[in-house]
């Protein structure tokens, strides 16, 4: 640190949130009042803008005295400053009150309480004063990492650019965008959630870096980081998790009795996650799905990050989309790999070995096998019919094009996703060592793969 | 909440009537009948300091590291001065558990932390005359009936 005074600049760090602010306020007759800010942002070089929530002494100290300090510390060096703010001014809509929103709304969204605690109003304060405390010496000095650095990030977009372009169906384009994002860019913990058809609910369809399951995994739009990030098509930052969500939980135990409880989500999660970035994958003014990175670092992304990301999610959406839409018009008019000859002797093959008993529940479309949930949703009812189709006749090829004409699948007309429903049922099955499996033959073809006697139970209640 | 691991903010006013926030480092009772509290404090910025002489108001607000519920006391100073042996060591101990308490909820490492500490102490003693429930959500700010 220099002896030069500390400027707004150099405190950016100190507003991601990550460790409480400090602010204290005097009343008309010198009483002071002190308490914990939830969120702060700067405005510009001279002002910052405080989240108004709940701060109703503080607000009646400040019409009487406009003057505040605040202290904030650095998440990572540690360093400390005290500044001296003068207020100015409420704002209650524009460019620095939805800042702000968001950052509360993720917060928020951290315990479900996106629909109950929102920002009321942005106060806007003039920084008269910076000091920088003097650091006590018996701590350590960690410096700041150095930033990204920007010809490498270029070199790496290009290469993940190629890397996409080259790839030749869905599956495909997924596992070489993930792999690349830890291989290029160092995004170790990635999962890539497409939109559903009917555009309210987020389904994985890839991740890496996490060790529980993956796939299938749901989120409402809406709901939490994740489907805040899909339903506002923005990226959506936290850091800090555990202090986040230790200030959302407190706000929640606050409301007690206005919450309603909030769906489990099931997303993978990365053990001791401190940090997750979520943007959305949007093409031709479409959200198509969300890209999510995690990090144990509670200090992990910053504004750069969600650059690189948004143009590798831009590139995602785009490809997914261009593949659909090849397999949509689909048919005998589009080359198509030839189908390999029907395989025999296959070891995952035919109606020998233990007898598999796959359960189906018409309501939702899950599919158990014995007592084990495998699917549900579009992806369980496809899995049922291949089965059912199996069982009949033996049947082991499939088009898309015959899938799409099935009413027992409850596909939407106008727009479906079915190439991505069967490479998500691909996956599960993969992910789950299960004894049927999905193999892909040629655009539009795939063969089923079953390793066992079939017995099928529908349960209709 | 003291035993926990408890994060002490400060407020006072200076004689211009500027506000300064700051922290604090040890708190005890030192008498039930008149609720006096004595805290020791940073003492490294004389705005501060000059905020701390006797028949001034203070406030301080002490909060759960693990869950934020936080209480704010308020009242006249009636005593400032230099920091004695028990205050040292009760600072000692209760900033132990304090940066102790942030580490094993935000993975802070506590020798970092240490730079929070302050060079210089002062310790305070006041009289408690209001308390409020400072936990964040709708009822911040509520009186509540014993400090």
């Amino acid at each position: 640190m220099s002896d030069a005074r500390p400027t707004l600049r150099d405190l950016d760090r100190c507003f991601g949130g990550a460790i409480p602010m400090v602010m204290a306020t005097t009343s008309a007759d010198g009483t002071p009042n002190v308490t914990y800010l939830s969120r702060a942002h700067k405005v510009d070089d001279e002002r910052i803008a405080i989240s108004n929530q709940f701060m109703s002494k503080t607000s009646r100290n400040l019409a009487a005295n406009p003057r505040a300090s605040v202290l904030l510390m650095d998440p990572i060096t540690h360093d400390e400053y005290r500044i001296s703010l003068v207020y100015e001014r409420t704002e209650r809509r524009g460019h620095v009150f939805e800042r702000l929103r968001t950052d509360i709304d993720v917060l928020a969204s951290l315990t479900g309480m996106q629909d109950v605690f929102r920002l009321r109003a942005a106060d806007i304060f003039r920084v008269v004063d910076i000091r920088v405390l003097p650091p006590n010496p018996a701590g350590t000095y960690l410096p700041p990492p150095p930033p990204r650095d920007p010809v490498g990030d270029l070199a790496a977009m290009a290469e993940i650019s190629a890397r996409i372009a080259r790839a030749g169906d869905v599956d495909v384009i997924v596992d070489v965008a993930l792999d690349a994002l830890d291989q290029l860019l160092g995004y170790s913990h990635s999962i890539l959630l497409l939109v559903d058809e009917e555009g309210r609910t987020l389904y994985s369809i890839g991740a890496r870096g996490f060790a529980s399951d993956s796939v299938g995994a749901e989120v409402a739009l809406g709901e939490g980081l994740v489907g805040m990030a899909a339903a506002r098509c923005s990226p959506m930052r936290a850091g800090h998790l555990g202090q986040m969500t230790k200030y959302s939980n407190s706000m929640r135990s606050g409301y007690e009795g206005s919450v309603h409880a909030v769906r489990e989500v099931s997303l993978p999660v990365l053990n001791g996650a401190q940090s997750r970035l979520a943007v959305p994958a949007v093409t031709a003014g479409e959200l198509v799905g969300v890209l999510v990175v995690d990090s144990v670092d509670p200090v992990a992304f910053g504004p750069s990050d969600e650059h690189l990301l948004s143009i590798v999610a831009s590139q995602l959406a785009a490809a997914i989309e261009h593949e659909r839409a090849l397999e949509r018009d689909d048919g005998p008019t589009r080359p198509s790999s030839p189908a390999p000859p029907r395989s025999q002797g296959s070891p995952l093959s035919g109606p020998v070995g233990p007898e598999l008993v796959f359960r189906f529940f018409p309501v939702d479309g899950s599919v158990f096998l014995g007592h084990d949930y495998v699917i549900k949703g579009v992806a369980g009812r496809i899995l049922w019919s291949l089965l059912r189709h199996h069982a009949s006749d033996g049947r082991v090829d499939f088009t898309n094009k015959e899938l799409r004409l099935d009413p027992t699948l409850e596909m939407p007309g106008f727009k479906d996703n079915l190439e991505s429903r069967l490479i998500l049922l691909k996956r599960r099955l993969d992910e789950h060592g299960a004894p049927v499996r999905i193999e892909k033959t040629g655009r539009g073809r795939f063969r089923l793969h079953v390793a066992g006697a079939l017995r099928l139970e529908t349960n209709d209640v | 909440m003291l035993d926990r691991g408890c994060g002490l903010i400060v407020g006072v006013t200076t004689p211009e009537g500027e506000p300064q926030a700051e922290r604090a480092w040890a708190i005890r009772v030192v008498d039930e009948a008149s609720k006096r509290i004595r805290c020791t404090m940073s003492a490294d910025d004389e705005r501060v300091v000059a905020g701390l002489r006797p028949g001034r108001t203070i406030a301080v607000t002490g909060a759960d590291v693990r869950t934020l519920a936080a209480v704010q006391v308020k009242g006249p100073i009636t005593w400032s001065g230099p920091a004695d042996e028990t205050d040292l060591a009760l600072m000692a101990h209760q900033s132990d558990l304090f940066l102790e308490a942030i580490h094993e909820v935000d993975r802070n490492p506590v020798e970092q932390l240490r730079r929070m500490l302050p060079i210089e102490v002062i310790s305070v003693e006041f009289d408690v005359v209001e308390a409020f429930d400072q936990s964040a959500g709708p009822e911040a700010g509520a009186r509540v009936t014993s400090a």
